[in-house]
């Protein structure tokens, strides 16, 4: 009962953080921009070299736990 | 003679040496096989290519004609010290950004004469439904902040920009990765697959622009862009008229790096959503090379809106063409704490109940 108490409260703080975080980002909206996508010309994009070289492979093994029973 | 040519392993940069066992290229640090020919394509994928450039032709601006400026006044905030250009008829007596009291300091004379602006097309009274609407629907906002008494200033003001175009041509090389996994009765399997993906190509930017004034915080301007360009007409004075205009005092010059960050990110944005059916991507390394780049000089419209509220400056901004508003809003903190817990009180005794339940049936 006292787990399931704590696990309650726990999922309790969660998403009480995050809902009163959603809140306190919507006063927010002045911030940089990342990119210049909006200044791309109408179909400038072209991609014309498009590569992709295969090198090696690589295997990991991992062995299975064993029921002795 | 010819060239001894060595190649580097691709998955750890060690010396590769031929193994004539295998009759393949060894690496000796990893023990890595590849056969020859994948590695002279791995060596001339990320050897050949574009040199980076990110040079520009800043030449924008042109000169004031005789007579052009004669109206117009400079005007000096007594607090902050910027600088703003008004017409005799306009005047000036608060400065736009900290509402402090300027002084006029003589006639308009000097600088770069604009090469394009955007007219105004919203009005004074747009701007303030547009902060009434962005005060609206927000939760944490304090209750005092909403009253409208707030707002000690709202100002027209052209702000100084300056606008790259430039062709751009790149090659970006990246390391990528399929993963595969299987078991079988004894063993779990995971299969890594390493590639080098290559890709290049061009792509034009116009018009991205730069804030060319410093008391303009950068941030605030990029974010009521865009602007619509199709509205941008050949700079006159006649536009300035009834409204304030700021003065560049950051170089076209001093704003390439700015618009190189910005170009250079969305290159590496459209290049990499080309990129599909990989369980990784890492850029490698890229080169960038900008062609015909030009700069002109832009006045753009914006409305700004200042306050102060226990002690702190607030400063908000509306595109003067699109009306997107813009500004940061204080937190009601004790709200936010008082909210925090009843929510965490009503969350926890619902998540109480469902583990409760989920017991019952025997679920969990």
């Amino acid at each position: 009962m006292v787990v399931d108490i704590l696990i309650a409260l726990g999922i309790g703080l969660l998403i009480s953080l995050i809902v009163m975080l959603v809140h306190k980002g919507a006063l927010k909206s002045v911030h940089m921009e990342r990119a210049a996508s909006n200044y791309i010309k109408r179909d400038s994009v072209d991609i014309n070299v498009r590569r992709e070289i295969y090198l090696y492979k690589r295997v990991e093994r991992k062995e299975k736990p064993k029921n002795d029973n | 003679m010819a060239a001894l040519l060595e190649y580097q392993c691709p998955c750890c940069a060690g010396k590769i040496e031929f193994d004539s066992a295998s009759q393949q290229m060894k690496c000796p640090f990893c023990d890595t096989m590849f056969d020859v020919e994948t590695l002279r394509s791995y060596d001339e994928a990320v050897n050949d290519g574009v040199q980076e450039d990110m040079s520009w032709e800043v030449s924008a601006g042109s000169e004031w004609a005789e007579g052009e400026t004669s109206g117009m006044n400079v005007y000096v905030c007594n607090s902050c010290a910027g600088e703003i250009v008004a017409e005799g008829t306009t005047g000036a007596s608060s400065c736009p950004y900290c509402g402090s009291p300027v002084v006029m300091t003589g006639q308009f004379a000097g600088d770069l004469k604009p090469d394009l602006v955007i007219p105004f097309r919203l009005d004074k009274d747009a701007a303030v439904a547009a902060l009434k609407k962005h005060l609206e629907g927000k939760f944490l906002l304090p209750a005092a902040f909403k009253d409208q008494n707030h707002i000690d200033e709202i100002k027209a003001l052209y702000v100084p920009f300056w606008m790259f175009d430039a062709g751009s041509n790149a090659r970006i090389v990246y390391k990528a990765t399929k993963v595969r996994r299987w078991d079988d009765n004894n063993y779990t399997y995971k299969e890594t697959k390493y590639y080098t993906v290559i890709r290049a190509g061009s792509m034009s930017f116009e018009n991205v622009p730069v804030d060319g004034s410093s008391k303009m915080p950068d941030d605030l301007m990029e974010s009521i862009e865009p602007y619509d360009y199709h509205d941008c007409k050949e700079f006159t004075t006649a536009y300035l008229s009834g409204y304030l205009a700021d003065k560049y005092d950051v170089t076209a010059e001093d704003s390439v790096e700015r618009a190189n960050t910005r170009i250079k990110q969305s290159v590496r944005d459209e290049f990499r959503k080309s990129i599909t059916g990989f369980s990784t991507v890492t850029e490698q390394n890229e080169a960038i090379r900008l062609s015909n780049g030009r700069t002109r000089y832009m006045m753009c419209p914006v409305w700004i809106l200042n306050t102060t509220w226990n002690d702190q400056h607030f400063l908000f901004a509306m595109n003067g063409q699109t009306g997107k508003f813009v500004g940061d809003l204080p937190t009601d903190m004790g709200k936010f704490w008082r909210w925090f817990f009843i929510f965490w009180l009503i969350f926890g005794a619902v998540s109480f109940g469902v583990i409760f339940l989920l017991r019952q049936m025997g679920i969990i």
